[in-house]
């Protein structure tokens, strides 16, 4: 409730000045135009499924605002703009606003908020089959992102620029936690914000531009879990030695924050006529402190300690420290027309720092033998270090002014790499594996371009090589390529096709790692009656082939295991804009055949019709209809859902 | 000298250097750009006529003339009043003989295909780490230019940078597949209406090679929003080690929940964390009890819940 009223508040707040505006003098100045409604929202089926893919709310609707002036206001601001759109029910709205004086200042402030959403039956709920409640990862959260930028003086010489980044995502959830040989259903409340403070200064000559800006980044998270009411039994109902694993509570509290100091430098220089020199270096050291506490009562069984027990107070602190730089230098060379040559040095490096310390007291322990040893307090410190290098060379050589064609080709190589140190156990076996690997890859690519007499064809081939593997998915070989043709012909027809595909293999018959991702797809356009009449429609398929031999923990066996995706888009529709009439419709379908077989239908239409030259009317109707077919043990039935929304919106137009 | 010190110190030297001629220039300011690229600068009367006599742009291309002066271009032409005529004049050049042959098109600079699109770097002239107009993926071609997304006259009331078209539906233009996904698939971030469009992660001028917008920090825009994504964790797993969010996610449309890009969890953690021989590779193999016959181990996430990083479990579980 408290989130609908802010989203009521928020869309008066946009447009009561846009309305008054309007009835004002200054109305031809700043005209206004925007379409404010409610949308209904009808599902049947699936809500969380619904609400995971699509999550469109019912509620009043700020579909869309433009609010912007058409010459100086009367020396207050040479220019003003605010945008708006989707704002109220969701689940994703945005405002901006840009305003300023030429050649003294300029604001930029924008908002964008996000609802998001998660539910899904299936996924990490495996005992969905065996009569678990579906969905036990679930979120219902908001993201909103501010941003504001002022930029004094701009375009000059100088340019101070201030900037304020503010991140908040917050709302409740439910998780699980593993602890005592079983697995227990967690209410969860978490509020992370992230601000970024920023101050720079931009600079261009004629020679010489860029900008330095430093930067303070704090990071807050607080994370609540608590058991769920009714949870108790986990989702192990056998006993474990003998035990039945319960819970009568579990309430962890985690705080974080994250101080992170920014430095971003980069500067363009031309010191010959053809010749373009770039530079840039990036400095982020980021300081990470967190402190939990936990309190688990019940009955529990851990074989790291080989105890039963009846409870645990565990207490954590830990500490992380990155120390990252980015560099960057770049000359770009013009010979002539067209004809160019760029090569270029990046260099990142990412070195990672971290300790933990545990405190667990187990309380009421007892071995497995049955002695009774009373608490028993167990200090765990962990620490971990991690080093990762990556520093890559290109060279790109082009001629994009070849008559009708274009051409490029270049070369780059990259050379990683990365040291895991300390208590990295599911990264490195401790111990038994150095934690050291250096990997090289070198790309290989060309591509061009063509267009003569509304024809257009492009074409990309980058060919990848690497030395190693640093994880097992990673490809030794790489083939990517991709076509575009397209025809146009007097602003009436549009047709075009895209085909891509990119090939991974690592040629390693102990892991026989191969990918192959396909994408055909083709569009139809045209345009009738001098645009009043827009027939399009679209088609592709698409494939996924992926495939690795895995050792199955429970038998060390050595098996493949596949990925398969088949599927097909269908889209065809209209529009047509005849006097004061407007109408949209598509029709889209979709299936897939592969591991996780489904199909969508969705019907999208939107009719309009201007009673006056400002003053319109709009109706939408949206359907969504998804249909998840049964495959090993995904939820079948229980995800579908077949959605629909209808709005009914008023449009304002200067 | 660590190869970090190296690279500070080269960066450094860069810096100065770059400074030394920040400072040069300063001091004797030559441009290097000509912000005029038509063939013949200014607008002069006709012998015979006085200016006064002559039409203006105005009294033919009245619409044009009255909606640029919200135009960005306008802008740079004064605070308070800019001169439709030098504006105009600025790109298309002398419009004497146009007007003189009663609106001649041949006898005007109008901007059409590569032609039109070099005029316009005459003074966009943006090259910077991540982007260049000239050897950026869509610098400068017959095929791909300036003016195939932007319209300097012709834009929508809600576009920016004067794009032709909204982003989604411009880029859509020849990324068919790729706009298809977001639209079809189940899975997808929102690209539409109120939620994200494509520049929000990519950026169309961007150099080839670096077909992610970075942010201000040099990762990837996925921690533009997923900041709680970021770390630093006392446990990092893929995104601080040797991968990125890439590794196991797909950013566009995708069939699979979360937009993995395999279909089942088990799968995309034991394609790294399997010990079947072959090179050594980054990834332990889980330990016996995790029997994928039994269905409460075919989903890794169910008990290794924090599984972009951890603070407090070394193997994720909390």
């Amino acid at each position: 409730m408290r989130m609908r009223i802010a989203r009521l508040a928020a869309a008066a707040l946009v447009l009561a000045p846009a309305l008054f505006a309007q009835t004002t003098a200054t109305s031809e100045s700043v005209p206004v135009e925007f379409e404010l409604g409610y949308r209904f929202v009808n599902v049947s089926g699936n809500d969380d499924m619904y609400r995971t893919q699509i999550n469109e709310r019912p509620g009043v609707l700020l579909r869309s605002l433009t609010w912007a002036s058409t010459k100086p206001l009367d020396g207050v601001l040479d220019y003003f703009r605010i945008d708006a759109s989707d704002v109220g029910a969701g689940p994703a709205g945005m405002l901006k606003l840009a305003a300023g004086q030429v050649d003294r200042f300029r604001l930029d402030f924008s908002w964008r908020r996000t609802d998001l959403f998660s539910a899904l039956p299936a996924f990490a709920n495996p005992l969905l089959d065996q009569g678990i409640i579906p969905g036990q990862h679930t979120y219902d959260r908001a993201r909103d992102i501010y941003d504001v930028t002022l930029q004094i003086l701009p375009g000059q010489t100088l340019t101070p620029i201030l900037g304020f980044t503010r991140n908040i995502y917050r709302g409740p959830g439910t998780t699980t936690f593993h602890v005592g040989e079983n697995d227990f259903l967690l209410n969860e409340g978490m509020r992370a914000i992230d601000d970024e403070y920023r101050i720079g200064l931009a600079f261009n000559t004629s020679i010489v531009q860029g900008a330095v800006t430093e930067g303070y980044r704090q990071y807050r998270l607080r994370d609540t879990v608590s058991l769920v009411p009714g949870a108790n039994g986990g989702n192990i109902s056998f006993p474990i030695l003998g035990q039945t694993v319960t819970a009568d509570g579990i309430d962890r509290v985690t705080n974080s924050k994250t101080n992170t100091p920014v430095t971003n430098v980069w500067v363009n220089a031309h010191p010959l006529d053809r010749l373009t020199l770039t530079g840039s270096y990036i400095r982020a050291d980021a300081n990470a402190s967190t402190d939990s506490s936990e309190t688990d009562t019940g009955n529990f069984v851990s074989f790291a300690v080989s105890r039963f027990f009846t409870g645990l107070d565990d207490a954590i602190n830990s500490s992380a420290k990155v120390n990252y730089w980015r560099g960057s230098a770049r000359a770009d060379y013009e010979f002539g027309a067209g004809i160019g040559i760029t090569g270029g040095w990046t260099e990142r490096s990412r070195e990672l720092t971290g300790s933990a310390l545990a405190n667990s007291l187990y309380l009421d322990s007892m071995t497995f033998g049955g002695i009774d040893t009373g608490n028993l307090l167990q200090v765990v410190q962990s620490n971990t270090s991690l080093h990762r290098d990556d520093r890559t060379f290109d060279v790109t050589v082009q001629d994009r002014q070849l008559g009708p064609f274009a051409v490029n080709a270049g070369w780059s190589q990259t050379k990683q790499n990365v040291e895991f140190g300390g208590d990295f156990s599911s990264l490195i076996e401790a111990g038994t594996t150095p934690g050291e690997f250096d990997r090289t890859v070198d790309t290989y690519g060309g591509g061009f371009t063509f267009r003569c007499l509304g024809l257009t064809l492009a074409g990309d081939y980058r060919h990848d090589h690497a030395d190693q593997l640093i994880f097992r998915s990673d490809f030794l070989n790489r083939d990517r390529y991709k076509f575009r043709a397209g025809w146009e012909w007097n602003e009436t027809v549009r047709i075009g096709g895209t085909y891509q595909e990119s090939r991974a293999k690592d040629d390693e018959p102990a892991i026989d790692y191969r990918a192959v991702v396909r994408e055909v797809a083709g569009d139809l356009s045209v345009d009738l009656f001098k645009h009043a009449v827009t027939i399009h429609g679209s088609g592709g398929l698409f494939s996924v082939d992926r495939s690795i031999l895995i050792l199955q923990p429970q038998d060390f066996t050595v098996v493949p295991t596949a990925q398969d995706e088949v599927g097909h888009t269908w889209e065809g529709g209209f529009t047509l804009n005849w006097q004061n009439f407007n109408f949209d419709g598509a029709y889209l379908w979709m299936g897939n055949h592969g591991s996780l077989p489904f199909s969508i239908n969705r019907i999208r239409a939107r009719v309009e019709y201007f009673f006056t030259a400002n003053l319109g009317l709009e109706g939408e109707f949206l359907r969504d209809k998804y249909i998840e077919r049964p495959a090993f043990d995904q939820a079948g039935a229980l995800s579908d859902f077949n959605a629909n929304r209808y709005g009914i919106f008023v449009h304002w137009r200067p | 000298m660590g190869v970090g010190s190296r690279a500070t110190l080269a960066a450094g030297a860069l810096m100065a250097g770059v400074a030394a001629v920040f400072l040069a220039q300063t001091a004797a300011p030559t441009p290097r750009h000509t912000p005029a690229p038509a063939t013949t600068p200014a607008a002069h009367p006709a012998p015979g006529a006085a200016a006064s006599d002559l039409p203006k742009c105005a009294d033919c291309h009245e619409a044009q003339v009255k909606a640029f002066a919200s135009n960005p271009h306008a802008r740079s032409h004064g605070p308070t009043a800019p001169d439709p005529e030098e504006a105009c004049s600025t790109c298309h050049g002398d419009g004497t003989a146009h007007i003189e042959s009663s609106g001649d098109p041949t006898k005007i600079q109008t901007f059409h295909g590569l032609d039109g699109a070099e005029n316009c770097l005459s003074c966009h002239s943006k090259s910077d780490p991540h982007g260049s107009f000239a050897f950026g993926f869509h610098a400068n071609s017959a095929a791909v230019n300036c003016l195939s997304c932007h319209s300097i006259h012709a834009t929508g009331p809600r576009a920016e940078h004067l794009l032709a078209k909204d982003t989604g539906p411009l880029c859509q233009t020849c990324h068919t597949g790729i706009a298809a996904s977001f639209r079809n698939k189940p899975f997808a971030h929102r690209l539409d209406r109120g939620g994200m469009t494509c520049i929000d992660c990519h950026n169309p001028h961007d150099r080839k090679g670096q077909p992610v917008k970075l942010t201000a920090d040099g990762e990837l825009a996925c921690v533009s929003c997923h900041a709680e994504k970021r770390g630093p964790f006392v446990f990092d797993h893929v995104t601080g080690s040797a991968g990125n969010c890439l590794t196991c996610h797909q950013a566009h449309g995708s069939s699979n929940p979360k937009q993995l890009i395999w279909a089942r969890v088990d799968q995309l953690c034991l394609s790294c964390h399997s010990k079947t021989g072959g090179p050594k590779t980054a990834g332990n193999q889980p330990p016996s009890f995790h029997d994928l016959t039994l269905p409460r181990y075919r989903n890794c996430t169910t008990c290794h819940v924090a599984i972009h990083g951890s603070n407090l479990s070394e193997v994720f579980l909390k």
